[in-house]
């Protein structure tokens, strides 16, 4: 039996047409079915017109909504982990917005595909929330539909105390901060004493010519970034390897077999000459290179504990060969990514921190470009051309305001593009956003990132973009929980 | 206003107080954002009605609310547990006194339903022409009495009063309330305003 109800308001009304499925007495007048929810609302030219997940989706919105301007408190919307359909947000002054998706409302050929946005005045939001009142009032029509009204727990409130209360010890601790922050960087940078030249005189050229090698070829040598933008003590032996053109202009070994034939070489290699009672409390992290023969020709640092501890590692005695060796880069590599941990060591193919998929740049010159390490793409990633990620800190950073609003540009974009919270494990990525609000570079931080990367929106994201106008690298990650957190790569400090 | 005939009060009266459902975990009284958020209301009320302060008594026998409200100055009492006003009596205010009060402001709202309506719409196009209140006779009428009841009744001293010390910031608390109350006119408003005085109470 098809059923009709209607709830009217002066500014809007519902009307529900369902059918009753159930035929005991008494129940037959009761709607179990909805099958077209009509929601009209004045000063509207056509109806939102939609199925049963639109409706329920809308009730709970205004019922949410309703609480919402009671407390002041801003209620959510939908129920954890499904889609927002329908939502409401405040306006300016009297207004209000009704937010419907496209996908769950009919509003006939004028529907282009975007989220439909409804201005509603407080007495039309009323009249529309009081015709959901009316709803749930009727127990004859979609009894499972309740209110559900419930206090909002206190983790989403935010304290009461005044803004400008509120405020105050964040600005006198960023205060502190800022003149911490200054006053060490007054200090001179501490000289680091030079274990390698005493340990190895026999290499004292290497060292001086390296040495100034790297401070000429600042940007692609693979450094933490010191705060204040002071070069941080580079061991001498450490600098060896780290910039030779090794990196930048040794043809790369392919052929799958032998990557993995070479791996098991280094490995073992490094397995067997690891001291004995060799304890790694800090996870240390190596880009290591291994010639054609399986000869270590050269190793850069990963982080800092790496550098700090190169000396624990066999890393410096099995590269000591090829220290002196001119014309390394003539030769074909294989890279591996080395890791020290307690646990022992670990040995996987090297998965492209620095270079990553791009878009196809306007300025198709990579080489050209000094500031960038541009390397060839691993096998496993998407074959098109490549953008570096230099390791170096901006150095003429773009100013706070900036950066804080392409910061919440780009999480908005991520937020709106992506189909469904990404569930799992959390993934990171290095994501060069430019100011027109495009991303133009991402990087998968690790393997699961990169494996993972056909669930971010990322891939869909990426525009093509002149390569030398101006961009924040950010480091975006989706949490285990599917949340996107987005904050600058380099750290807030820097631009401040 | 007379009760007509009291003896028949008496049964509907834990009846239409029951019907208030308290939320889980919450305190055995009223919060202190719960105090002032009804005291604001019924504020709001006065300033469009100028014997509200009546009404809110007549309102309180009509729907049998006597013994949880007791008159005049148990009402003052109670409203004065506001901690913003300036002679605040810092009293607890009991769940059946919150819940009495809640139902009177829903009760005094909806009879003053037309009016509210009214208001809003007239801030609506003079906030759409960009006009000031003035332009609207009844809305700057209501926004006036509103700012002095204010003035005259919180402590100015307070940061939850201070917040409020210019006429535009008054004006916006009015309107804010205003619409606070067409919400309570509704079929569920006071179960609504109920149950939104104890946002961010429970865990």
């Amino acid at each position: 039996m098809t059923i009709r109800r209607q709830y009217q308001l002066p500014n809007c009304s519902l009307i529900l047409d369902g059918l009753s499925i159930d035929s005991t007495p008494g129940d037959e007048e009761v709607m179990s079915l909805l099958v077209n929810a009509e929601c009209r609302i004045s000063g509207l030219e056509r109806s939102l017109n939609g199925n049963y997940s639109f409706f329920s989706a809308l009730v709970r919105a205004v019922s949410q909504y309703s609480q919402e301007l009671l407390s002041g408190f801003a209620h959510p919307q939908v129920i954890e982990d499904e889609t927002l359909l329908v939502h409401i947000n405040p306006g300016d002054g009297p207004y209000h917005h009704l937010v419907v998706q496209p996908e769950i409302a009919d509003l006939g050929e004028s529907g282009d595909g975007r989220a439909i946005d409804i201005k509603l005045s407080s007495v039309q939001l009323f009249d529309l929330s009081e015709a959901v009142d009316q709803f749930f009032d009727d127990t004859q029509t979609l009894p499972e539909l309740e209110p559900l009204l419930s206090p909002l727990p206190r983790r989403f409130v935010r304290t009461e105390e005044p803004l400008s209360d509120r405020a105050l010890p964040a600005v006198l601790g960023i205060g502190g901060l800022v003149a911490a922050t200054v006053a060490i960087g007054l200090l001179p940078v501490p000289k680091a004493p030079n274990p390698a030249k005493a340990d190895r005189p026999d290499q004292p050229a290497q060292i001086s010519d390296a040495t100034s090698t790297n401070s000429a070829n600042d940007k692609s040598s693979n450094r933490p970034p010191t705060g204040d933008g002071t070069e941080p003590a580079v061991d001498g032996l450490a600098a060896a390897n780290l910039s030779s053109p090794l990196w930048d202009k040794a043809p790369r070994i392919t052929d799958e077999t032998k990557l993995a034939a070479l791996q098991q070489t280094l490995e073992s290699k490094i397995t067997g000459s690891l001291a004995p009672n060799a304890n790694f409390t800090e996870v240390l992290d190596y880009q290591v290179a291994v010639n054609e023969a399986g000869e270590l020709v050269g190793y850069r640092f990963g982080n800092d504990a790496a550098l700090r501890d190169v000396d624990n590692t066999p890393l410096p005695k099995l590269a000591r060969a090829n220290a002196n060796a001119q014309g390394l880069e003539k030769a074909a590599i294989a890279q591996y990514q080395v890791a020290f941990n307690a646990d022992g060591i670990a040995v996987s193919p090297w998965q492209d921190g620095t270079a990553v998929a791009a878009a196809p740049a306007v300025d198709s010159s990579p080489t050209a470009d000094p500031a960038k390490t541009t390397q060839p793409a691993p096998a496993n990633s998407p074959a098109n051309s490549t953008v570096a990620f230099d390791d170096a800190p901006p150095t003429t950073p773009p100013d706070l305001l900036e950066v804080e609003a392409l910061n919440n540009q780009l999480k908005q974009t991520i937020v709106e593009n992506r189909n469904q919270p990404r569930v799992g494990s959390a993934t990171t990525y290095r994501v060069r956003f430019n100011q027109a609000g495009e991303v133009v570079a991402y990087s998968p931080v690790d393997s699961d990132a990169s494996t993972a990367v056909n669930e971010t929106p990322l891939p869909k994201l990426l525009t093509a973009a002149p390569k030398n106008e101006p961009a924040v690298d950010y480091r975006v990650v989706f949490t285990e929980r599917g949340v996107v957190e987005v904050s600058p790569w380099w750290g807030w400090s820097r631009y401040e | 206003m007379q009760v007509q005939s009291p003896p028949t009060v008496q049964p509907s009266e834990p009846q239409l107080i029951d019907q208030l459902a308290t939320p889980n975990g919450v305190a055995s009284e009223c919060s202190r954002r719960a105090k002032t958020q009804i005291d604001f209301l019924l504020l709001a009320i006065e300033a469009l009605d100028l014997g509200g302060a009546e009404a809110m008594l007549a309102a309180a026998k009509e729907l049998g609310l006597e013994n949880v409200v007791q008159g005049r100055v148990n009402l003052w009492l109670l409203r004065s547990s506001n901690p913003l006003r300036r002679f605040s009596q810092r009293e607890p205010m009991s769940l059946s006194e919150g819940k009495a009060l809640v139902l009177i402001t829903c009760f005094l709202a909806k009879r003053l339903t037309v009016l509210i309506r009214q208001l809003l719409l007239g801030y609506q196009q003079l906030s759409d022409q960009g006009l000031s209140f003035e332009h609207h006779f009844r809305l700057s009428d209501y926004l006036s009495r509103f700012r002095s009841h204010f003035r005259a009744r919180m402590n100015a001293k307070r940061a939850g009063v201070i917040v409020y010390a210019t006429d535009e910031k008054l004006n916006e608390l009015a309107i804010e309330l205003l619409t606070k109350l067409l919400f309570c006119t509704g079929t569920d408003g006071a179960n609504r305003l109920w149950v939104s005085l104890f946002d961010g109470e429970v865990s």
